[in-house]
């Protein structure tokens, strides 16, 4: 955006932002693959209507018109929402646009520079231009690039700020923020030269394009891919009122006696859509300027802190469900196994009531015998294994884990290593030696030990 | 109408978050109770493989069951009241050639709070008398077994055991 020069400190700040900050805006714009809700006014009518963009492609959704006034629209306009986006105007990216009709457009030849610079240059020829609207629109100048022949050239683009106030302050009404505000001619204009960019020559002369909107229509006279002249034109009403093809001849001939050029029209004319789907593009890339009020920013950035709470609400609902279908699921089967268990094991509990009672006797037995015999066959194991070198000094037992613990002197590691093989010999307990030290040291003979071990059939447990 | 209204409702902010909320609320308590189904199941289904092994061979099991039982001892069944229970410990261990130092109920409650009366006794005797005690008690029909013992000698240069033991009586449930 070389040369450009804005009318809103605010948005000039936008349209400077560095480059970081442009690439990221940019690709979070990239992002926004989804639906965008266009608006316009026409005819004293709001129209929205709503484009789908996935990728490369945009298809039109719906489209209706609604009165100025929400009071007499809002129930019309939530209707034709919940019929093709969802009951809420948030979540969408709105882009409003504005015609030529409501716009200013002028184009400006450029003096010479001679040591000032383009922007103060371009400045001070916008005060010329419009001097008495500078506080009253919000605007942006740039230089065309005009090959040598036309020479250097300055178009200036600007909307009213009452006029945006007025719009915005009804699309609020109905719940739209919109994200981004463009011109109808800046769009066209931007397409135009996106498309000459592609273009390898340069056509030479003045090409007329005409895009329709309803009944009416914009005329944009471009020369060597700059706009020279634009112009909206309305058909009177009345039967005997010259229809719109008159009109755009009549402009073109106007333009002619003006310029002193003819100008060719371009045929076919702009497609219905192609200024939604170029607005579409332009926002992505951050191509055209926005014409957004400085307050719109304030209410935006709480719309979009609404988006966010609104997002956090949809995922943690989504959660939630996702949380609850798990735990049905889990008592799903749950249920399903009790069933299935059910069909298979009462038939069989029937069957084996008599052994199982057995078996149950049989456990308590032997229950009963492990808790009565196994303090003896601790004593009698040691006894039978413990060498008379070893001297015991206590000895515990406890029932319920079928553990017990000895605490012992033994003259010499060999009588220990002796004692500790014969009892893992017995296959009956599990021992391990939880302590050994040296008590003289001098010679090393006299070991305290400390031998833990269980049954391994789980003693009376 | 009023379906259209309610669908609008949850599907604004605060209804999101609030059947959030409910939704999740519901999916705790379905999964708390879907636990203890689970945990039910998994018991049914041991249960199950257990029936199942044992319908497989089922002459075979109750013959080693019927062993079991034929060559044990089996508890009596009924429990010593506490005074009978004091009373013949110390006969047991005076009649095996030991001396009762004391002999202390205490009473103890278990997880499911039932109430259950245990012996602290402590008693001093040889290693033989001692384990001549135990083979008694092991070998009769009595309730009674030892739940833990602790045995040292009664002092540096003696031959007796002091054996601090813990005595209970085994319960028959079912």
């Amino acid at each position: 955006m070389n040369n450009t020069l804005s009318g809103d400190s605010l948005l000039m700040k936008k349209t400077d932002a560095g480059l970081l900050d442009r690439m990221v805006q940019s690709w979070k714009r990239s992002q926004e693959n989804g639906v965008f809700g266009f608006t316009y006014l026409l005819n004293n009518r709001f129209t929205i209507q709503f484009y789908e963009s996935r990728d490369d492609e945009c298809r039109l959704r719906g489209r209706e018109t609604f009165p100025v006034d929400a009071a007499q629209g809002k129930e019309a306009f939530e209707k034709f929402l919940r019929m093709h986006e969802g009951p809420s105007a948030e979540g969408i990216s709105w882009i409003h646009l504005v015609f030529r009709s409501a716009g200013l457009v002028r184009t400006f030849s450029m003096p010479e520079e001679k040591g000032e610079n383009s922007e103060d240059l371009l400045q001070k020829r916008v005060e010329q231009e419009i001097p008495h609207l500078v506080d009253d629109v919000i605007y942006h100048a740039r230089v065309q690039n005009m090959t040598a022949s036309v020479g250097k050239e300055g178009i200036l683009f600007g909307i009213s700020k009452t006029i945006l106030r007025d719009q915005m302050g009804s699309l609020e009404a109905y719940g739209i923020i919109p994200c981004h505000v463009m011109l109808s001619t800046e769009i066209l204009l931007w397409r135009h030269e996106e498309a000459g960019k592609k273009r390898q020559e340069i056509g030479e002369g003045v090409m007329l394009e005409v895009h329709r909107v309803g009944e009416e229509a914009e005329l944009l006279f471009f020369e060597e891919n700059c706009l020279r002249y634009s112009q909206w034109i309305r058909p009177m009403s009345g039967e005997s009122a010259p229809g719109l093809e008159l009109l755009i001849t009549a402009a073109s001939e106007a333009f002619e006696k003006s310029f002193g050029k003819k100008a060719v029209r371009l045929q076919p004319e702009v497609p219905d859509g192609t200024l939604e789907l170029a607005a579409i593009e332009a926002h992505r890339t951050i191509s055209i300027f926005d014409f957004s009020p400085s307050d719109l920013e304030a209410r935006r950035s709480h719309g979009q802190t609404r988006q966010l709470r609104f997002g956090l609400a949809r995922s943690a609902a989504w959660l939630a469900l996702a949380f609850l279908v798990f735990s049905l699921s889990q008592l799903m089967s749950s249920a399903a196994g009790h069933a299935w268990l059910g069909s298979k094991a009462d038939p069989l509990r029937e069957s084996v009531y008599q052994v199982k009672q057995l078996r149950r006797q049989a456990l308590a037995v032997q229950k009963f015998q492990a808790a009565k015999v196994f303090p003896l066959a601790v004593i009698e194991i040691l006894s039978l294994t413990m060498p008379s070198e070893l001297l015991a000094i206590t000895l515990e037992y406890h029932q319920p884990a079928g553990t017990f613990s000895l605490r012992g002197e033994a003259e010499g590691q060999e009588r220990l290593d002796e004692f500790m093989t014969a009892l893992q010999n017995q296959n009956v307990l599990d021992v391990s030696l939880d302590r050994f030290e040296a008590v003289d040291a001098a010679t090393g003979q006299v070991i305290v030990f400390e031998i833990s071990g269980f049954f391994r059939d789980g003693g009376g447990s | 109408m009023t379906i259209g209204r309610i669908r609008d409702y949850l599907l604004t902010e605060r209804g999101l978050f609030l059947g959030a909320g409910i939704m999740a609320v519901l999916g705790l308590v379905v999964l708390d109770f879907s636990n203890d189904v689970s945990k039910r199941l998994e018991i049914r289904s041991d249960e199950y493989r257990l029936d199942l092994g044992l319908s497989e061979n089922r002459e075979a099991h109750e013959r080693i069951y019927r062993q079991i039982l034929a060559g044990s001892i089996t508890p009596s069944g009924e429990l010593l009241p506490q005074n009978d229970w004091i009373r013949q410990t110390q006969n047991d261990i005076r009649t095996f050639g030991m001396q009762v130092r004391e002999v202390t109920p205490v009473v103890e409650e278990t997880r499911r709070g039932e109430k259950r009366t245990k012996l602290v006794l402590v008693a001093e005797g040889s290693t033989g008398a001692w384990a001549s005690y135990l083979h008694g008690l092991a070998t009769s029909g009595s309730q009674v077994y030892v739940e833990s013992f602790k045995a040292a000698p009664a002092s540096d240069d003696s031959k007796q055991l002091r054996i601090d033991m813990v005595l209970a009586q085994f319960e028959v449930k079912g």
